[in-house]
């Protein structure tokens, strides 16, 4: 089966396919366990690499020393790392969903978002620290003080690179304002307390932290009380990574099954001989085609900026995701009491499956933001 | 195809018989009554020591696994032996405390709704104890099954384990169709006085804790169908050692072990099951072999079962806690309606996979090798009898070969291929069924939860990487998914293939 999943639009997203899929081959795979829980190997030094590489600066404007490049080809870049080790296109996601919310707000607020770009373009710039396992709604905010300037105290759960960024994208309210508002802080500041790493089922080379806040100074990011506005556009954004990085887990799952199948023998052939073994890896290849198409289809029409990719983006992330669970767990059972051993990749894939999953917020509320947005429409 | 009564109309068009659904209806007036207190007992029993030892240490043990592959929770073996949990569920006449082995499943429920990893330490042991008294060797059986309840009492957990899996063979060994093909390595080689056996067994649950394994070998490793040996093997036997310990995704409370066996010689007093031993009976040693391999699943599997009833309810437990705390957009999550429906789905499904397993319990009381424990007269004579006269007058009589003989004939012989049958596709439908559901409660309290539920110090996300396990031991869902297809349908369509 063919492992590519995207339609490569053009040569300069090809060009970043190609670097992603080189950096996967070369500086993960082989290393994939050593990133995971209790941490055999130091993933900072796999992430300097990537930094090296220039996977961090896709989004980050020209302007900025970044690449300037959309949500579609960071897709295709965390679509080829995922193949291998979908933990490290967390680390990417995170920073990619962090330069996202700047840029949103930069969009209405250019010369506001200076100060922020100059910070985060700089050398202690990468990875950015973002909670980019749950969305706003379900999160309780830092209370936000002062006048004129913005200090942030509170608790942060599940700050993912929290433990090793110098700098996070984090929200905060302010009392008696409606919303919330997004802020650059600075991790080494006085007043901030990490937690350990906090043990999670998936992505485990991409550590999140708790953090608390006592009094942290924060740089506005955008305008006040826009966070949620920032963070929808940021979602719709990051929703075509966030299927890309599904997509990868399903691949790198059909290859490591098709792969054992055709070499485990029982019952005195190999087991893909086996009708219901294929018929398995059949309903596996034939929900990566449609995660392929899927993922083709929302990369263009964000490409064409179609007025409801929103709605379609949201879609696909929810359904893919929910298909990289069900795919990542049939490829544990084709490979028997061998997928349930950290000796093969499958039942790695399975818990990044689900921590993929838990992108951007839960899945309940993704599905009642997107018929609210049709309900919406509707109306309109 | 319907779930109609051909045994009542005599008309029906299904193909599925009355008894096949109705175990629990025929159990009411078959089994002894006191069956219902011993499963009070047991679940208060479970209760008190879920609170008092697994819930304090089943996160920190997970933990402590994943930092230290060759950390094994020896403390809570002791514990689980202070309690008695050894010997409670081993029958009297073997000189355990003999409460109803039906009780057990229920005991396994409670137990893995706070951690199926080491409720597995547990349920392992009952595995052997299952599959060392499927052997109907009643002398070895009774003198292990002693030694275990000695050993306990002195303050020693003494377990067994079921060595059987090897690398290049897991489900051919399970299946008789897939046997004959099956690419099994460790033999046992007949020599004076014993066998000599070679070769390695895979993913042995309990193997590095437990003194005893059923080490289910072959005489002849070109044709392991008509060669089945079980033999009993003891830690610290020359030529045997524990090889690695797997590194699994769950259940890490739970080792599975490597055993590797070098010229290990087995004393003729260790062989458990041997076609020598069925020689004398009136079905060959082939069709003995396939029923021993056949039969003690049918235990055993409800007990995956319970296990996995017991996530299903764990997950149900964890998601409606999370939901009545947590707030999103300033509202509770129980408030809301489509969760109030996630919750009911998964409470069905627990309910569901009880009922289930309870259903393959009862087959297996009413017709499988421990059915004898389940007759009201045998049973109430074993309550009423002292200990002493079953150590003293009764035990003696197990090394008698009569004795043997006829509690053989009584197990492979006079076992009709009905029950058989019948037992066999239940005890696959309770495995694969509940487990499937444990899998998809555990799906959907990850779901409801979200971020939270992907934490470790949270439980919720320990209960798919535990549960994930049920759906590959013991038979991978998908045999016996055609195990009860071959058992419960097949046969009654003349020319159907099944494992071909």
């Amino acid at each position: 089966m063919d492992q590519s999943a995207l339609t490569t639009h053009n040569d300069e997203l090809k060009a970043f396919n190609d670097l992603a899929e080189s950096f996967a081959k070369k500086e993960l795979m082989g290393y994939v366990h050593d990133h995971e829980y209790p941490y055999a190997h130091d993933v900072t030094e796999t992430i300097q690499t990537a930094k090296e590489a220039g996977l961090f600066g896709i989004n980050l404007p020209l302007d900025w020393g970044g690449v300037g490049l959309d949500a579609s080809t960071l897709a295709g870049i965390v679509h080829k790392i995922s193949i291998i080790d979908a933990g490290m296109a967390g680390v990417l996601f995170t920073h990619a969903a962090a330069l996202e919310i700047i840029a949103a707000a930069a969009e209405s607020d250019t010369e506001h978002c200076r100060a922020i770009y100059e910070t985060v373009s700089g050398p202690e710039g990468v990875p950015l620290a973002f909670q980019a396992y749950s969305s706003p709604a379900e999160t309780e905010f830092p209370e936000v003080s002062g006048k004129g300037e913005h200090f942030l105290t509170g608790r942060l759960p599940l700050v993912v690179l929290g433990g090793m960024a110098r700098y996070a994208v984090v929200a905060g309210t302010r009392q008696k304002t409606s919303g919330f508002s997004y802020y650059l802080i600075d991790l080494s500041t006085e007043g901030v307390t990490r937690s350990d790493p906090v043990l999670t089922l998936g992505f485990q080379a991409c550590q999140a932290v708790d953090i608390t806040l006592k009094d942290v100074p924060g740089l506005l990011i955008g305008g006040q009380g826009k966070g949620e506005v920032y963070f929808e556009k940021m979602q719709l954004r990051m929703s075509l990574a966030a299927v890309a990085i599904s997509l990868g887990i399903m691949e790198g799952s059909f290859k490591e099954a098709f792969d054992y199948a055709a070499q485990r023998w029982q019952g005195g052939r190999n087991i893909v001989e086996w009708s219901a073994v294929r018929m398995k890896l059949a309903e596996m290849g034939i929900a990566i085609d449609v995660g392929r198409n899927c993922l083709a289809g929302i990369c263009s029409e964000y490409d064409s900026a179609l007025k409801d990719r929103s709605a379609s983006a949201m879609a696909a992330a929810i359904h893919i995701s929910e298909l990289a669970c069900s795919l990542a767990s049939e490829g544990v059972q084709v490979l028997g009491g061998n997928g349930y051993m950290k000796d093969y990749g499958q039942e790695k894939r399975m818990r990044d499956a689900r921590q993929a999953r838990s992108l951007l917020g839960m899945n309940g509320l993704k599905k009642m933001n997107y018929i609210e947005r049709i309900i919406e429409e509707a109306r309109i | 195809m319907g779930f109609a009564r051909p045994e009542a109309s005599g008309h029906s068009s299904s193909r599925l018989g009355f008894t096949d659904i109705l175990n629990s209806l025929e159990a009411q007036y078959r089994l002894p009554a006191r069956i219902k207190e011993d499963f009070r007992e047991a679940i208060e029993l479970a209760r008190r020591f879920n609170d008092e030892v697994i819930r304090p240490i089943a996160l920190e043990t997970d933990r402590k696994v994943m930092e230290d592959n060759d950390y094994l929770p020896r403390d809570f073996l002791h514990k689980a032996n202070e309690w008695g949990l050894f010997t409670l569920w081993i029958p009297k006449m073997y000189g355990g405390e003999g409460m109803s082995m039906l009780s057990l499943y229920a005991f396994i429920e409670e137990v893995s709704s706070v951690c199926a990893g080491l409720a597995n330490l547990i349920g392992a042991h009952y595995l052997g104890v299952s599959v060392l008294c499927s052997s109907c060797n009643m002398s070895i059986t009774n003198r292990i099954l002693r030694d275990v309840v000695r050993e306990s009492k002195m303050g020693r957990p003494c377990t067994i384990s079921l060595a059987w899996t090897e690398p290049g063979a897991g489900t051919d060994q399970s299946e008789g169709p897939l046997l004959p093909l099956a690419k099994v390595r460790t033999q046992a080689e007949k020599v004076p006085g014993g066998y000599v056996v070679n070769g390695s067994k895979v993913f042995i649950s309990a193997g590095h804790v437990s003194t005893w394994h059923m080490l289910i070998c072959y005489e002849d490793i070109r044709k392991p169908e008509d060669n089945l040996i079980m033999l009993a093997i003891k830690t610290g036997m020359k030529g045997f050692t524990f090889g690695h310990k797997e590194h699994k995704m769950g259940q890490k409370a739970c080792v599975a072990s490597e055993l590797i066996f070098e010229d290990c010689f087995v004393p003729d007093e260790q062989v458990c099951f041997s076609k020598d031993q069925v020689s004398r009976l009136g079905i060959s040693a082939k069709e003995a072999g396939l029923k021993l391999i056949s039969m003690f699943p049918a235990v055993t599997q409800p007990g995956v079962a319970a296990i996995g009833a017991g996530v299903a309810r764990a997950a149900c437990e964890a998601a409606t806690a999370y939901a009545a705390e947590k707030k999103v957009a300033g509202e509770r999550l129980i408030d809301q309606e489509w969760v109030q429906m996630v919750i009911a789905d998964m409470y069905a499904n627990a309910v569901a996979a009880r009922t289930v397993y309870m259903e393959a319990a009862y087959a297996a009381g009413l017709r499988s090798m421990i059915r004898l424990l389940f007759d009201k007269v045998l049973f109430s004579l074993t309550l009423y009898t002292p200990a002493w006269m079953f150590t003293h007058l009764v035990s003696p009589l197990f090394d008698l070969e009569i004795v043997n003989h006829i509690y053989r004939k009584l197990n492979f012989e006079w076992t009709s291929h009905e029950d058989e049958r019948h037992m066999s596709g239940l005890g696959s439908l309770s495995k694969f069924s509940c487990t499937d559901l444990a899998v998809e409660n555990c799906a959907k309290a990850l779901d409801l939860m979200g971020a939270d539920g992907t934490r470790h110090d949270a439980g919720a996300e320990k209960l798919l990487r535990d549960a994930k396990l049920l759906q590959i031991y013991e038979g991978t869902n998908e045999v016996n998914r055609i195990n009860l297809f071959s058992q419960h349908i097949a046969h009654t369509m003349p020319g159907v293939r099944v494992f071909e």
